[in-house]
């Protein structure tokens, strides 16, 4: 089945394709966007993706799903998250917000149906829409709606208790808001079958693997691919081999299956496979626990110090291999509304020492609390911040633990300083800000009176100009205090085999445009 | 171990499965008290899982939904009432019943398990009687660095020192899945039976050279029989009785050392199971599994021990 010969053959038919594919594009190596160019995209054919764990249930109503990017096949949002922020026509062609901001009209795309050929008007999205609104507190648009209509099958209005500017850009997320069919339920309400509107519907998934084949239906065109195969495989330098080895086609994505930046030493100047890699989406910061940690840490002086003695030039180039880039705002600037000047943070042991002992508060021992699985690099890194720490004169100790065990000690706040990833678009900024940097928060990072009404402000805020004077605020507030020390701003990174045609990374890293992808056998 | 004391073959059977069975208990009170000890819970897990900011408030409310939040013992004795009814409850991760996805995973870890075994045997057969054949001091000393190197090397690095070699540069075997059939499973039955065949090499090669040394073999030799002879003949069938009780061991240590082979090889199987529910301190999918590998173990040395009865008259009167 694997005889050599049959490999050797396959082998240089990969390096004669990825060699007409860098004459054709005349580029190589990682650092691209996008892969091969699409006027040789060849119809049909499978797409093998590697998945890092199994997959529930794939119901975009529960929280329990986390594969993104095999929902993303099947279910699709009214209004989707375009580069910058820039929200684009999803079920919905246009809306419009009224000026109080309390009134969201959407005017469907007519013609759209299920994969099981049910049409999706409004009164299905209606229904779909309540199994979800109350129900879920974290999220803001579940809380914030107080009814939904279906005046006519082409319009659904949906009204607020209250302005609440994020409210569309939540509706771009994957749960619980994406579309599922009737009968996706059984008449109970327990859902029983994915069934969405998106380009593939699926055929089988078992704990190994998924398989979607196309939606022929789909109001979009025909999407090219007849497959796509979701490959479960645990581990990632596994996946890699299999890159390597030709057996599937995709790997990488923080929810897909991940890759470290190291990882991707091993397929620089190679043809088999190519690394594709977006500067940052997300952040990760190092948070000090100002109520229940070591009592120093409620000094602003000590966490300014703390920022002055990391050395983020050095773990973004040692750590992350270049990928990486020091952050010194709290979002990197590709979040709307973000900061978009980088603060003066480099490295200055002197003026952290200085700053201590203005402080009194050298020669600390902190509790460092670590959950090794966020992040391949998190062990490194810290061992890092605590060598750069202790050079100021603050001991460090890291206190290594599993997830389950790390969720339980930082929610009960046990802990001087932990490591915490901003969640990215379509989230950022209003999530993070609402679930980690608010006094109602139990399990905040930061949080003072004054920064949630600075929220709030920008939160309700009904035009652009307010929401940027209001978060710009908040911005200030968090640095004046020091409230977090940003760290670097984390890479997205992919990597596809030689024979894929027209891959192009999605906007999000929730996203994984396949449609007009196509794979050269 | 359990001794004869007059009793039949029936009352014996009986007292092993009497042990058997206080054994597993044991273990299961052992393993959910541990359970207990460790930091969070299948609640801290749902809502982690969940997203969002993760309060107290948020887990208390999951672990009264969930019956986390009633006294341990009470959820110890549930359990046990619901096991003996067969039922083995279900997985707080994804909602199903643990005897169903124990039933589909069962197979993978079997098939690892077997085929593993089947290379451990077969090398630590040669390993062991290469070595007490060889003459010299560098074949024996070559076999014995070898298997020293097999025995010590992480299951992981030898995994991927595989990969990298057949899979990667001479393309004979997918680097992982179980989509090729035979193919797919070489890998990883080498990676599980290599340290353990060397191990296994190196306990009967030490044996056989002891037997080698005892008079009536000197004797043998003397009257002009080969060494080859003496060796395969006398000394084997010998050297088996004490290799059988140590290859049991070993062998049931195959069933947990699954728990490498099918991350990296990417096979859905019990220790992948078992290793997502540790994680998730998801407590039935957990027992179940820890409980039908302590009795696989048991029933594999149990097997080894009966083996060598049969096959050695001492070891029934020396337990």
């Amino acid at each position: 089945m694997m005889g050599s010969v049959h490999s050797a053959k396959r082998w240089r038919m990969a390096v004669l394709s990825a060699v007409t594919a860098l004459l054709v594009t005349g580029c190589g190596g990682g650092g691209e966007t996008g892969a091969g160019d699409d006027a040789a995209v060849p119809a049909g054919g499978t797409l093998r993706v590697a998945l890092g764990q199994p997959e529930a249930d794939l119901n975009s109503l529960s929280y329990k799903t986390h594969s993104f990017n095999v929902l993303d096949q099947i279910y699709e949002p009214l209004v989707r998250y375009g580069p910058q922020g820039k929200l684009l026509p999803g079920l919905a062609q246009t809306w419009e917000v009224s000026s109080d901001g309390l009134t969201l009209t959407f005017h469907l795309r007519q013609g759209v149906t299920f994969s099981d050929g049910v049409a999706f008007t409004a009164p299905v999205a209606k229904t779909d829409m309540q199994r979800w609104i109350g129900d879920t507190p974290f999220l803001g648009i579940s809380r914030t709606i107080a009814a939904v209509d279906a005046p006519d099958d082409a319009t659904l209005v949906v009204r607020l208790k209250s302005s609440y500017y994020p409210a569309v850009q939540e509706l771009t997320l994957m749960r619980p808001v994406r579309f599922r069919s009737p009968n996706s339920f059984d008449p109970a309400g327990n859902f029983v079958k994915p069934i969405g509107t998106g380009p593939f519907r699926l055929e089988s998934s078992s704990e190994t693997e998924i398989v979607l084949v196309r939606n022929d239906t789909y109001w979009g065109g025909r999407p090219n691919l007849d497959k796509v195969l979701f490959k479960v495989m645990p581990s990632s330098q596994a996946r890699l081999a299999a890159l390597k080895a030709g057996e599937v086609d995709l790997i990488g994505g923080e929810y897909m299956a991940p890759l470290a930046p190291e990882e991707t030493l091993d397929l620089r100047g190679q043809s088999r496979a190519k690394v594709l890699t977006e500067p940052s989406s997300t952040n990760l910061l190092l948070a000090f626990n100002t109520t229940t940690g070591d009592s120093a840490l409620a000094d602003p002086r000590v966490r300014q110090a703390v920022n002055y003695a990391l050395d983020r030039r050095a773990y973004a180039r040692t750590l992350f291999h270049d990928l990486a880039r020091p952050a010194t705002q709290v979002f990197p600037a590709s979040i709307p509304y973000a900061p978009q000047q980088p603060r003066a943070l480099d490295l200055d042991a002197r003026k952290a020492r200085d700053l201590l002992a203005e402080a009194g508060k050298s020669g600390r021992k902190l509790r460092l609390i670590l959950d090794a699985g966020m992040l391949p690099q998190a062990r490194a890194l810290s061992e890092a911040i605590q060598a750069d720490l202790a050079k100021v004169g603050i001991e460090v100790r890291i206190d290594q633990l599993d997830t389950a065990a790390y969720t339980e000690a930082a929610s009960k706040r046990q802990y001087d300083l932990l490591f915490y990833r901003t969640y990215g678009p379509p989230y950022d900024p209003f999530a993070m800000l609402n679930g980690n940097f608010r006094s109602t928060e139990p399990a905040f990072l930061y949080a003072s009176p004054a920064i949630d009404g600075l929220i709030d402000e920008a939160l309700a805020g009904t035009t652009d100009e307010a929401r940027a004077a209001a978060y710009a605020k908040v911005w200030a507030a968090l640095n004046d205090s020091w409230a977090v020390a940003p760290v670097v701003e984390l890479p997205r990174v992919w990597a596809v085999g030689a024979k894929v045609r027209g891959f192009e990374l999605g906007v999000t890293e929730y996203d994984l445009p396949l449609t007009k992808v196509g794979v050269v056998r | 171990m359990v001794r004869r004391m007059g009793g039949g073959p029936v009352a014996a059977v009986a007292a092993r499965l009497a042990e058997m069975a206080a054994l597993v208990l044991a273990i299961s009170l052992v393993s959910f008290g541990l359970l207990l000890l460790a930091r969070g819970d299948a609640a801290t897990s749902v809502v982690r899982e969940q997203g969002g900011a993760v309060s107290q408030a948020r887990i208390e409310a999951e672990r009264h939904r969930l019956g986390l939040d009633l006294p341990a013992p009470q959820r110890y004795a549930d359990m046990l009432t619901r096991a003996v009814r067969g039922d083995l409850g279900n997985s707080i991760r994804s909602g199903r019943p643990v005897s169903g996805e124990i039933a589909s995973r069962i197979g993978p870890t079997v098939t690892l398990a077997l085929a593993g075994s089947v290379v451990a045997i077969v090398v630590g057969l040669f390993v062991g009687l290469a070595e007490a054949a060889a003459r010299g001091w560098f074949v024996p000393a070559l076999l014995r660095g070898g298997s020293l190197l097999l025995v010590s090397v992480p299951g992981f690095a030898l995994a991927f020192g595989l990969v990298a070699q057949f899979s990667l540069r001479l393309g004979w075997f997918p680097t992982q899945g179980t989509d090729a059939g035979a193919w797919s499973l070489a890998l990883p039955a080498l990676v599980l039976g290599l340290p353990a065949g060397a191990a296994l090499g190196r306990v009967l090669s030490t044996r056989l050279r002891e037997v080698l040394a005892e008079p009536y073999l000197v004797t043998a030799r003397a009257q002009g029989h080969s060494r080859l002879t003496c060796l395969l003949r006398w000394a084997l069938p010998n050297a088996t009785v004490t290799s059988l009780v140590v290859a049991g061991n070993i062998l049931a240590a195959l069933g947990t050392g699954t728990l490498v082979v099918e991350e990296v090889f990417g096979w859905s199987g019990l220790g992948s199971y078992l290793i997502a529910a540790l994680r998730y301190r998801d407590w039935y999918p957990l027992n179940a599994t820890v409980l039908l590998l302590c009795v696989v173990v048991i029933v594999v040395r149990g097997v080894s021990l009966s083996l060598a009865t049969l096959v050695d008259e001492r070891a029934r009167s020396t337990p």
